[in-house]
């Protein structure tokens, strides 16, 4: 093109004949009069838009002749210039060429360091465009030589051929190009053409047989290791043509993750078309992806995960009584070494996935969990992906670890960070696991554990508020954790941790007694719980929600009464202080609630019922029903009050009197010493066996009815009897209880009165007769009144009417007031997740946790008592991840 | 001539009569055998073709099983059939379907305790159950309370000198099994409770008195009333304080009412009725321990349960 065009200037071509003759002023369309420098800006601008508007500018000579505007519009704005330039084209001068457009002249001549700096210049402005061509043309000005040259000498050597030929027949040049070549040419024929050719002909030569010697070991390699690393072709894609020797170290493209993940990703596409070699690849590719997966990020694993499952799963499906599949699988299990948790981590989280497919058949499904119960411990619990199934994985293999051994460990941190690494808390929670478990082991620790102890504490951060710091408190108070295994881990907290607040006084000796144990724990307490200051309703919540934290860590999940009883208590109390604080109560604050106060009646037993035959009580019994007079019924009345109450033999004298006498004022005043006596054992029993007998009397039935505060049947129906019974032996069982020391009517009290601080105002007028199991149910239907805002959602609704079903059903199932209460406190609970869950979303998984972990608390509890020790706890958990959600 | 011509064509009608009759049993019992024999063979490859990916296929047969069962051997392996549907159901999170065959289990179960734990269950997996729950439950609640009570007046009989009574209520059908759960929900061993009613039994058995308190004694013109001594010891106790306690216990427990009267029960007579026990949510594991059945095993293969086909 540019040859065609030769015969003409690219400025004649791209700006007119009229430009090309006059210098700078001719170039930008100016008369030597130029009053300001806009002037020139608008006429470059103008000669820009005007190259810009032809068909070639995009070519390379638009490129020059926008230098050239350039050029000149920076001339002209030079003073000095402008006038040597008015001196050089005076207006009407003929035509001649402008002075940039000169090979040679006044300028300085081209050098190589020039030519070098200008490259430099290219290179700095990132390639040939427009900042470099600016930069060239002010360097072009600086240096006082040819911006054009200077371009020139820039360009290959054919088109600066070219363009000085171009440039020869254009301006007709007085002299030869001054361009600087690049690099020198040789000059031809001569011995270091020849030299270079004997160089390049030997290594030719020797890059050959280094071919051939490879290819001829490789091949005897091949033939050596026979049917154990067979051969393989990939004959479906070409890309992955290459021969298979030694898995880990000729393979060097699978150092990186991408070459599993792909390889697998064509696995699954192979399979269709040769199941065999597909199925020989995967035994390959199987154990490379479960030694390498913690270097895959967590999307690459799951699609990595989900086509190994895809693989077996459609290879399976396949060919259903094939087990070469299901036998890889449970080989690489059973053959990953001991000492790598990660490996197993992996598989089992495969085996899992695969076990949430239901096409799969149940004997290759039984096979694998069979293997995974073996190897690993529990059963796959099925999952939809790997990222999902592994995380439940991680925290099994952990906990169920009997081992010190810090390569395990070392291993098993690595397989966590790489499952859970999104997910800080619930690597938190898995650490924390894992370290209660080692911690209860009694087998003596070892250094091992120590270095184990360090690996795993580094693992958490032991902020102010995280969970890891009331983990500790409560292992101090914990008697389960040994004192052996205790003392590394505070070692590694004061001395190898960055935990603040701590000192190397603060480390536990491994032989400790239980009140040096409790020294060093207090110094942890002292140094964490003083926080910097706060204000407000912010340090009342804070205080609050630390509180509970510890109340939290030390309630167990089982211990002997008294001290469950007291937990119940101060978990009730908190509970109520998180409620008022919620409320924005400030008649309450978390100080009235500090100091539990059991109320203890004194126990002072009854006398014990005398069952065995009594002289006394027999005497008794012989005078009162032989009595002639009411005076001499008054002294044996006297007795029993000496005696604390009637024998058995001495009631059923009474209730004869009372009933059989002929003589009314004897009567009455048997019947009033029943009525005196009625919450006696002796006198509920004679009563129990009048109401037997064939017919009741109406006096008989009168009474029955002054003894039982309850409404009777009519004395004739014939579930009289059954109800009457039901009643005295009911009473029977109150009066007998007073005989036994029981901390329960105490709690029952404390319970009332921590709830009925929860409810409102308008509730609370109501609750005088009230017990504790009414006043839970008060608060229960409360929580559900709570809920009307967000009822109208149809999930909430729904899982409102779960609760309610479920509360039916333990309410149901209960055979106690206990029980009952119990119901009640899991109802609050789960109406409790669900208006959290519905004011803060984010905090779902928490909240399920919770839940979760109440569930396995109640099903570990040993009794009544601790069960709803654990439902109070659980919602002290769900009121603190309130009060941190809506901290400021 | 004639009658005799009669006659004889009346032997020969009661001899072909008899013969066709004999046959026809015959016949008749062969067909029954075939088709046991036939009928059995059906059940055994029905069985043999369940298949644990498809759990709604041990609802189908486990319900045609226990409404056709014809022994209680039958009835037993219907039950597994459901409880195996129930199990693997639950694994396969289809609550609704594992709900279905708890209550159908629950229709089919003769205890009173396991069905209202099925019930429960099933409402605990399937919310939509609740009107039926109540329903059901309430029902097998009542019958229930009718046996509980009879248990009841045995002990109550037992302790009060009634020898007869106390042994024929104890012979009712079902009085014992309420005891026995009675006393394990107080924490007190059954078999001390059983042997102390039959104790009671035995003792008021050779009383004279027939149960009365007081006995007339006549002498120099004079008729008093005593305590009779003859009695071991009051009536209405029992024979030390400790099965005395343990005896009410199971009364109170027997006689439990309804949740409003549970509510006004005092705490402290929780610890004197040693009701102290967990409170057990109704599960899956649970209603497969009682039927004593291993989920892994969903196969009926050589007459039992096996882990593959």
């Amino acid at each position: 093109m540019i040859l065609q065009r030769g015969q003409q200037s690219p400025i004649v071509q791209f700006l007119g004949d009229d430009a090309g003759a006059g210098g700078p002023f001719a170039l930008l369309g100016l008369k030597h009069e130029i009053d300001s420098d806009d002037q020139i800006y608008l006429a470059c601008t103008r000669r820009l838009a005007q190259v810009d508007r032809n068909r070639h500018r995009s070519t390379p000579d638009a490129d020059e002749v926008r230098l050239a505007i350039h050029t000149a519009a920076s001339q002209l704005l030079d003073q000095a210039m402008r006038e040597e330039l008015q001196h050089r084209w005076p207006p009407g001068t003929p035509a001649s060429l402008p002075k940039a457009w000169k090979s040679e002249g006044k300028g300085n001549r081209l050098s190589a360091g020039i030519v070098q700096s200008a490259k430099m210049i290219v290179a700095a402005s990132g390639g040939w465009n427009s900042t470099a061509r600016k930069r060239l043309v002010y360097f072009a000005q600086v240096k006082r030589i040819h911006a054009f040259d200077l371009i020139a000498s820039l360009r290959p050597q054919q088109l600066k051929n070219q363009s000085s030929h171009l440039r020869s027949k254009t301006a007709q040049p007085e002299t030869t190009s001054c361009n600087v070549p690049l690099v020198e040419s040789p000059p031809s024929g001569s011995l270091v053409w020849m030299g270079m050719y004997m160089i390049l002909f030997v290594l030719g030569a020797s890059v050959g047989i280094t071919i051939f010697f490879t290819s001829q070991q490789i091949s005897s390699n091949s033939a050596n290791q026979d049917n154990v690393e067979p051969s393989f072709v990939d004959s479906s894609n070409s890309n992955n043509e290459f021969i298979e020797h030694g898995v880990e170290k000729d393979r060097t493209e699978f150092e990186h993750y991408t070459a599993i993940a792909h390889e697998l990703d064509q696995l699954v596409v192979q399979l269709q078309s040769d199941y065999q070699s597909s199925v020989d690849r995967f035994r390959t590719l199987y154990p490379l992806f479960v030694q390498s997966w913690t270097a895959f990020p967590t999307p690459a694993l799951d699609r990595s995960g989900f086509h190994i499952v895809e693989f077996v799963r459609r290879g399976l499906l396949a060919k259903p009584d094939d087990t070469s599949l299901t036998d890889i699988l449970v080989s690489n299990l059973q053959s990953s070494p001991n000492e790598s948790p990660d490996q197993l981590m992996i598989q089992s989280a495969i085996i899992s996935v695969l076990h949430s497919d239901a096409e799969i058949g149940f004997d290759h499904l039984s096979i694998l969990a069979a293997e995974h119960v073996s190897r690993v411990g529990f059963k796959p619990a099925p999952s939809k992906t790997i990222s999902q199934a592994i995380i439940p994985v991680v925290g099994l293999i952990g906990v169920a670890a009997r081992t010190d051994d810090s390569v395990w460990w070392t291993s098993w941190i690595q397989g966590l960070d790489s499952a859970v690494s999104e997910d800080k808390n619930q690597r938190d929670r898995f650490v924390l696991s894992v370290l209660t478990s080692r911690v209860q082991d009694q087998t003596p620790a070892g250094e091992d554990w120590e270095i184990s102890a360090r690996l795993l504490v580094n693992k958490l951060a032991w902020r102010e508020g995280s969970s890891e710091r009331f983990w500790l408190f409560r292992q101090f108070a914990d008697q389960r954790a040994s004192t052996n295994r205790l003392a590394p881990i505070t070692e590694a907290i004061a001395v190898h941790s960055s935990a603040p607040q701590v000192s190397a006084q603060m480390v536990l000796n491994s032989t400790a007694t239980t009140k040096q144990r409790e020294q060093v724990a207090s110094l942890y307490r002292e140094a964490w719980e003083s926080g910097p200051a706060q204000s407000g309703n912010r340090v009342l919540s804070n205080k609050l929600a630390n509180d509970m934290h510890v109340q939290v860590s030390l309630t167990p999940t089982w211990s002997d009464q008294d001290r469950m009883i007291k937990n119940i208590i101060l978990l009730a109390q908190l509970n109520a202080a998180a409620w008022t604080t919620q409320q924005k109560n400030s008649e309450f604050s978390v100080d009235d609630f500090a100091i539990p106060v059991l109320i203890t009646d004194s126990f002072t037993p009854n006398q014990q019922l005398m069952l065995g035959s009594n002289a006394r009580d027999d005497q008794w019994a012989f005078d009162a029903i032989n009595a002639q007079d009411i005076q001499s019924l008054s002294r044996l009345f006297a007795q029993l009050v000496e005696d604390g109450g009637p024998g058995v033999n001495s009631a059923y004298a009474l209730v004869y009197l009372a009933t059989l006498n002929s003589n009314s004022e004897m009567r009455s005043a048997a019947a009033s010493q029943i009525i005196r006596y009625r919450d006696h054992p002796s006198v509920l029993i004679a009563l129990d066996h009048a109401i037997a007998g064939k017919r009741v009397t109406s006096r008989l039935g009168q009474l029955v009815s002054s003894v039982i505060p309850y409404p009777l049947p009519d004395r004739t129906s014939e579930h009289y009897f059954i109800h009457t019974h039901a009643y005295l032996i009911e009473l029977l069982v109150a009066s007998l209880a007073r005989d036994v020391d029981s901390p329960l009517p105490a709690l029952e009290l404390e319970l009332i009165a921590s709830y009925v601080i929860r409810l409102d105002i308008s509730a609370k007028s109501d609750t005088n007769e009230m017990n504790a199991v009414d006043i839970v149910k008060a608060v229960y239907l409360q929580q559900m009144m709570r809920l009307n805002p967000f009822i109208s959602e149809h999930s909430i609704n729904q899982r409102v009417q779960v609760v309610m079903n479920r509360v039916a059903v333990l309410l149901a199932r209960s055979v106690n007031p206990l029980q009952n209460f119990l119901a009640y406190q899991r109802g609050i609970c789960e109406l409790l997740v669900i208006e959290i869950g519905a004011k803060h979303p984010t905090d779902t998984r928490q909240l399920q946790d919770s839940l979760e972990e109440l569930a396995v608390r109640l099903s570990q509890s040993k009794n009544v008592l601790d069960q709803i020790a654990q439902a109070e706890r659980c919602m002290s958990q769900l009121w603190i991840i309130q009060l941190e959600a809506e901290a400021p | 001539m004639k009658k005799s011509r009669l006659s004889k064509c009346a032997r020969h009608f009661r001899f072909i009569a008899a013969v066709s009759l004999g046959l026809s049993c015959t016949t008749y019992a062969h067909f029954l055998e075939f088709n046991v024999s036939k009928k059995h063979d059906v059940e055994v490859v029905r069985l043999t073709q369940l298949d644990p990916n498809s759990p709604s296929g041990y609802f189908t047969y486990g319900e045609t099983l226990l409404a056709y069962a014809e022994n209680a051997e039958e009835k037993a392996l219907a039950k597994q059939v459901l409880a195996v549907g129930i199990g693997l159901a639950a694994d396969n999170n289809l609550p609704e379907l594992a709900a279905s065959m708890c209550i159908v289990l629950a229709d089919g179960e003769d205890s009173s305790v396991d069905a209202i734990n099925l019930w429960d269950l099933a409402l605990m997996l399937d919310p939509m159950r609740s009107s039926a729950w109540k329903k059901h439950r309430n029902q097998i609640i009542d019958q229930d309370l009718q046996v509980r009570q009879i248990a009841s007046r045995c002990i109550h009989a037992a302790r009060f000198y009634m020898p007869e009574q106390a042994s024929e209520l104890l012979k009712v059908s079902g009085v014992t099994e309420a005891i026995q759960t009675a006393s394990e929900q107080s924490a007190v061993d059954p078999a001390l409770v059983l042997n102390t009613l039959r104790m009671l039994i035995q003792q008021a058995s050779t009383d004279i008195c027939h149960g009365r308190v007081f006995v007339t004694r006549r002498g120099e013109g004079v008729v008093n009333r005593e305590v009779c001594p003859d009695h071991a010891r009051p009536i209405g106790t029992s024979i030390s304080q400790e099965s005395f306690n343990n005896l009410i216990r199971v009364e109170s427990v027997l006689l439990a009412k309804s949740q409003d009267h549970q509510r006004s029960v005092n705490w402290g007579d929780v610890t004197y009725l040693q009701l102290d026990a967990p409170a057990q949510d109704p599960s899956v594991s649970m209603i497969l321990k009682q039927y004593g059945i291993d989920i892994s095993m969903p196969y009926w293969k050589n007459g039992q349960w096996d882990s593959s086909r």
